[in-house]
């Protein structure tokens, strides 16, 4: 699977690097400005940027090319989730970096130390959403699969807005039961996570290339 | 000695189109040409042969085991090449061998650069800036550099010009010439397969017509050259089709068919491929 991986890291070197700019402004904000869950976005947006390779995959016949390399299928779609994987640990760790910047030398507030897991949780959770549109474009393809993946690029926008809102007034380390709860949310996002993989084999396993 | 390929009974359906009830046999080191006109059932077959759509039907065996078993530890040993090479827009061929060395457990990299430099296909160019010719050369080097016991080429000579055609059919019969080695191989293109092919397998409309030797072939028919009423005066059954023209006749025939005194030639396949699929029809 690691030519797979490779094939893909090559791919977003050349149409995911527009992606990791966001990150970028939203790591240097958070530096200065401090924890907000608006920095979620940029892991929203690396979160579909997987969907996005595989649009770019269909458009090139790679799918069909890659039934010429011994690869089975669930590695075909399982490259496609660890790529998922390295781009949010990547977006979190990133952002993290941010977080403790602004604790370390700007906030000075050491005991938001404490609060790190918390926020890393957060951001995966975040960047997990994109891959739950996933199954759909390995079982109907890109053309079809695109009305789903426009939902959920919709859905996540709705999402932004409504935790934006939400949490417009919230200090996260106020929150009662904010551990708990966030074990629970990063939990569910796991689970969802790997629910979408497994449903990605399964449906790929019988489209017809 | 095992076969490279067994096909019993294949059948797949779509609304339009069947293939019905396909057998083959490519025996290992030989060279077996598929030919077909457009929507003969060429491509379908070799997508069931790599199980990349389901078959409502039959078996299929490559190397020797069935090709729904771990296909892609078969593929180890298969290098195949599509009627379209679909690698990623921007990659160039230097990055395309890195994926592949990181793919197959067999790939030599040094064949892999020997093979780009004898076809002329540029390292550092990105695969949407080549000619579609270059990006057959490309998907042939790939095929190749893993040292596969088995080709599968799928109208891979299609798109080259006239002089590397001839330098990949050469290439193509080096490959054979280790007696394990087998090639099937489909293309419009007949008179390459004529070159390269022991074996000639016709489909049309998704059925086989035909599957033989070359060289059985090419001896047992004949072109019979005549007037209109010489030619109709043939004996139906020994005639595989006729052709008839306003200054002439001609048709193919059995040898022992041929009357006496009648002007007989050698056939080559793409007489008798053509005649036959307008008997069919």
């Amino acid at each position: 699977m690691k030519g797979l991986i490779i094939k893909d890291l090559y791919a977003l070197k050349s149409y995911g690097i527009i992606y990791a700019l966001p990150l970028v402004i939203f790591a240097a904000v958070l530096v200065f400005e401090g924890a907000s869950t608006v920095c979620m976005l940029p892991c929203l947006l690396l979160g579909i940027l997987p969907s996005s390779l595989q649009a770019a995959d269909e458009g090139s016949k790679w799918l069909q090319y890659s039934a010429c390399l011994p690869y089975t299928r669930s590695q075909i779609v399982s490259a496609k989730y660890f790529v998922s994987l390295i781009l949010n640990l990547g977006a979190a760790f990133v952002l993290l970096i941010g977080n403790t910047l602004n604790i370390v030398f700007v906030n000075r507030d050491f005991s938001q130390l404490a609060m790190l897991p918390m926020w890393a949780a957060l951001y995966l959770t975040a960047g997990v959403f994109g891959s739950l549109c996933m199954p759909f474009i390995f079982w109907l393809g890109v053309e079809k699969g695109r009305i789903v993946y426009m939902v959920f690029c919709g859905l996540m926008g709705a999402c932004m807005g409504v935790i934006g809102a939400w949490s417009a007034d919230l200090v996260l380390g106020e929150i009662p039961n904010i551990a708990v709860i966030m074990a629970a949310v990063f939990a569910i996002a796991a689970a969802l996570f790997a629910i979408s993989w497994a449903a990605s084999i399964a449906v790929f396993k019988k489209r017809q290339l | 000695m095992t076969n490279a390929i067994e096909i019993k009974g294949l059948t797949k359906a779509y609304d339009k189109f069947t293939l019905d009830d396909l057998c083959l046999t490519l025996p290992s080191g030989c060279i077996m040409g598929l030919i077909g006109e457009n929507g003969a059932g060429k491509s379908t077959t070799f997508k069931l042969i790599l199980d990349m759509i389901s078959r409502d039907g039959g078996e299929i065996r490559l190397l020797g085991k069935d090709n729904r078993e771990n296909l892609s530890l078969l593929k180890e040993d298969i290098g195949i090449v599509p009627d379209e090479i679909g690698l990623p827009a921007t990659l160039n061929a230097k990055q395309v061998g890195r994926i592949m060395e990181n793919s197959f457990s067999n790939w030599d990299s040094e064949a892999y650069n020997g093979y780009l430099t004898k076809l002329g296909v540029p390292n550092d160019k990105a695969f949407r800036k080549l000619s579609r010719g270059m990006k057959m050369k490309l998907g042939i080097a790939i095929a190749l550099s893993h040292h596969p016991k088995l080709l599968l080429l799928d109208e891979a000579t299609n798109g080259l010009d006239p002089v590397v055609r001839d330098e990949v059919l050469d290439m193509f019969f080096e490959f054979t010439r280790d007696e394990n080695h087998s090639i099937l191989i489909s293309s419009h293109i007949v008179s390459d397969l004529e070159k390269l092919c022991d074996y000639i397998a016709f489909l049309h409309n998704g059925r086989l017509i035909l599957c033989e030797e070359k060289d059985v072939l090419k001896d047992e028919y004949r072109l019979v050259k005549g007037s209109a009423e010489e030619i109709n005066r043939l004996p139906e059954a020994s005639v595989i089709g006729k052709k008839i023209m306003p200054y002439g006749a001609e048709a193919i025939v059995k040898r022992e068919s041929v009357p006496e005194g009648a002007v007989a030639e050698p056939i080559d396949i793409e007489q008798l491929f053509i005649f036959m699929v307008r008997k069919e029809d």
